[in-house]
């Protein structure tokens, strides 16, 4: 089951909303789009897509609190793998949506994220794909579930210090 | 002209580069010397490559590298850990592509020869076409010549002779005792997955940054404002950050000698009380710390656990490429002068509750791996470390932090210092010297 092209139109606005928030570095402005009333995951697994965050590693697994914290860290002047701050432009692309059976609206999308690192002049290339959850908030949403893949989890990467 | 298909040796002065207190640039940076470490450290010395634990089953494999060359380690049929060259012995290719697996054997996509887990050639096509002298138990996948397993822990030597195993790990083998008797059945596993980074830098700035105490204060500065965020600032984040930075000057920096060298934590947990049914147990249920305790207690004795709990697992850099710091170990491949690849591994407590790992694995993921709080400025570091030395007017990198200070032995007779000492870098690069020198 899908959803019809008018609700489908306003998730990948969504998506698209995110991501722009995410490249601004409007870090809280992101963090606003995630529900805080329940458990919320934001998750980059490691080594491989599919694993079980209680016996595996991730790169990132954090929950509200630890999501905050992330977000206060890149901000505070202090954690220097952004100092200067990245600079940072993606696409998503390849959406596709359909209903959870909790009223959820689960998204697929790809991305393809390009950092420019000023300091050292690198430009690295970030790409993979996303899974959403998706709650309806009026006319809007709100995110509890990102579960992101990136299709170089098992090798040997750069740090990921901006909010992917 | 006659091509010189030797690397040169020899040509570099060392003594001339290291000094008691300070080092020269040229030894991170030279293209010679990077080659001259190759040879004189890298396959000759013992390095780590692995743990048994990432290969359990028989077939199980993971690929590597010693220095730049490629190995395979795999679980053999006779359930025996080998660690061979990832390489034909027809025409040299590397004959096992993927990063892990399990197989049957190995067969070369070039022209199909066909090795067992024993290494054994077993089938190649046409094979009468090599002539009658060919006998094929000549070609067996080549072993690496020397292989130490101390706890799981997989160290090999490309040298066929030199330092043994025992004299290599030295005083520092207690410190990997240490750190697997933090767990319940006294083994630990590298099953939860590998963290891999990459770094424009040369091996030796991790290898001295990860004794290195005296830089958590500013690296890691952002920690300390987040523990003071947490703590104060805003009542509604209830994660704790395992590190405090205010109670550091109590580590003991050790010199134990072969390059080995440890930041001893026991005088700051002693102090502070920090263990594993107090301040470092957030978030893992009463039952669960109840049976962890009683496991332990149950495995080593009771007075024993109560020392494991307090004193934690050691901070250790074993010389050149193994480093222990709390629930991780950590390694390095040296790539080229100026690149590294980085290997972290939150390790399991073997039979302890899954809780508790569980709760190993949220607490590193906060502070290591690429995206880690404080890994991923320390990455930014090292890099920027290489960046500046690439300066010709002023080459001399100092590391002189408690130079003129007394070294005190401690109990077991081991040269000490504390107060952010930088003894510990200071006997890297005294080992260093040894080694390229011919030892």
């Amino acid at each position: 089951m899908t959803f019809d092209s008018n609700r489908h139109h306003q998730i990948e606005q969504f998506l698209y909303h995110e991501a722009y928030l995410a490249d601004e570095s409007q870090l809280d402005d992101w963090l606003a789009l995630w529900d805080d009333q329940e458990e919320i995951t934001y998750w980059v697994p490691c080594n491989k897509d599919d694993l079980d965050p209680l016996k595996e590693v991730s790169i990132i697994y954090d929950n509200y609190d630890r999501l905050k914290l992330r977000i206060a860290r890149t901000n505070s002047g202090l954690a220097w793998t952004q100092e200067p701050k990245s600079r940072l432009r993606r696409s998503i692309s390849n959406v596709q949506s359909s209903p959870m059976d909790d009223g959820k609206v689960l998204a697929f999308s790809n991305f393809h994220i390009t950092e420019l690192r000023e300091n050292s002049r690198e430009i690295i290339d970030w790409v993979g794909r996303t899974e959403h959850h998706l709650k309806a908030d009026g006319d809007s949403f709100k995110i509890v579930f990102k579960k992101i893949l990136l299709i170089n989890n098992n090798l040997e990467m750069k740090q990921l210090s901006f909010l992917v | 002209m006659v091509a010189n298909l030797s690397a040169q040796q020899g040509n570099v002065d060392y003594s001339a580069l290291i000094k008691n207190d300070q080092v020269h640039g040229r030894l991170y940076y030279d293209e010679e010397i990077f080659q001259e470490e190759l040879e004189k450290i890298w396959y000759k010395q013992w390095v780590y490559i692995g743990h048994d634990s990432e290969v359990p089953e028989v077939g199980d494999y993971v690929t590597t590298f010693i220095g730049k060359q490629p190995i395979i380690i795999v679980r053999d049929s006779h359930q025996q850990v080998q660690v061979y060259l990832n390489r034909c012995r027809h025409r040299g290719n590397t004959i096992c592509e993927k990063l892990k697996g399990n197989t049957g054997g190995f067969v070369c996509a070039y022209h199909g020869w066909t090795f067992n887990l024993e290494g054994d050639l077993k089938a190649l096509p046409l094979a009468e076409g090599f002539g009658d002298n060919f006998k094929m138990a000549d070609y067996s996948l080549v072993k690496v010549p020397r292989v130490g397993n101390h706890r799981g822990f997989l160290f090999a030597s490309m040298a066929e002779q030199g330092k043994s195993f025992a004299e290599h790990l030295g005083l520092a083998r207690e410190n990997i005792d240490r750190f697997c008797d933090t767990s319940p059945s006294g083994k630990i596993a590298v099953s939860a997955g590998v963290w891999k980074m990459k770094i424009k830098a040369n091996w030796k700035m991790w290898m001295e940054n990860s004794v290195d105490l005296y830089h958590a204060i500013s690296t890691h500065a952002s920690n300390a404002y987040m523990a003071q965020m947490v703590g104060q600032k805003d009542p509604t984040v209830t994660t704790k950050m395992p590190t405090s930075i205010g109670q550091f000057d109590k580590v003991v920096l050790r010199n134990l000698g072969n390059g080995h060298t440890e930041a001893d934590m026991r005088p700051l947990r002693r102090a502070t009380g920090m263990n594993y049914t107090g301040d470092w147990s957030d978030g893992i249920s009463a039952e669960a710390q109840q049976t962890f305790v009683a496991q332990m207690e149950a495995f080593h004795g009771k007075q024993k656990a109560d020392d494991i709990a307090i004193d934690g697992p050691p901070h250790t850099v074993m010389f050149p490429n193994l480093f222990f710091m709390l629930q991780d170990i950590r390694w390095a491949v040296p790539v080229s002068v100026d690149e590294t690849w980085l290997y972290y591994a939150p390790t399991m407590l073997v039979d302890a509750p899954d809780e508790v790992n569980t709760m190993r694995l949220r607490r590193d993921e906060g502070a290591y791996g690429p995206a880690g709080f404080q890994l991923s400025d320390d990455l930014e570091v090292w890099e920027r470390n290489y960046r500046g030395i690439a300066t010709r007017k002023e080459e001399w990198i100092m590391m002189g932090r408690g130079a003129d200070m007394p070294t005190v032995p401690d109990s077991a007779g081991v040269p000490t210092q504390d107060n952010y000492s930088e003894l510990t870098i200071r006997s890297q690069w005294q080992h260093y010297l040894q080694v390229m020198q011919g030892d």
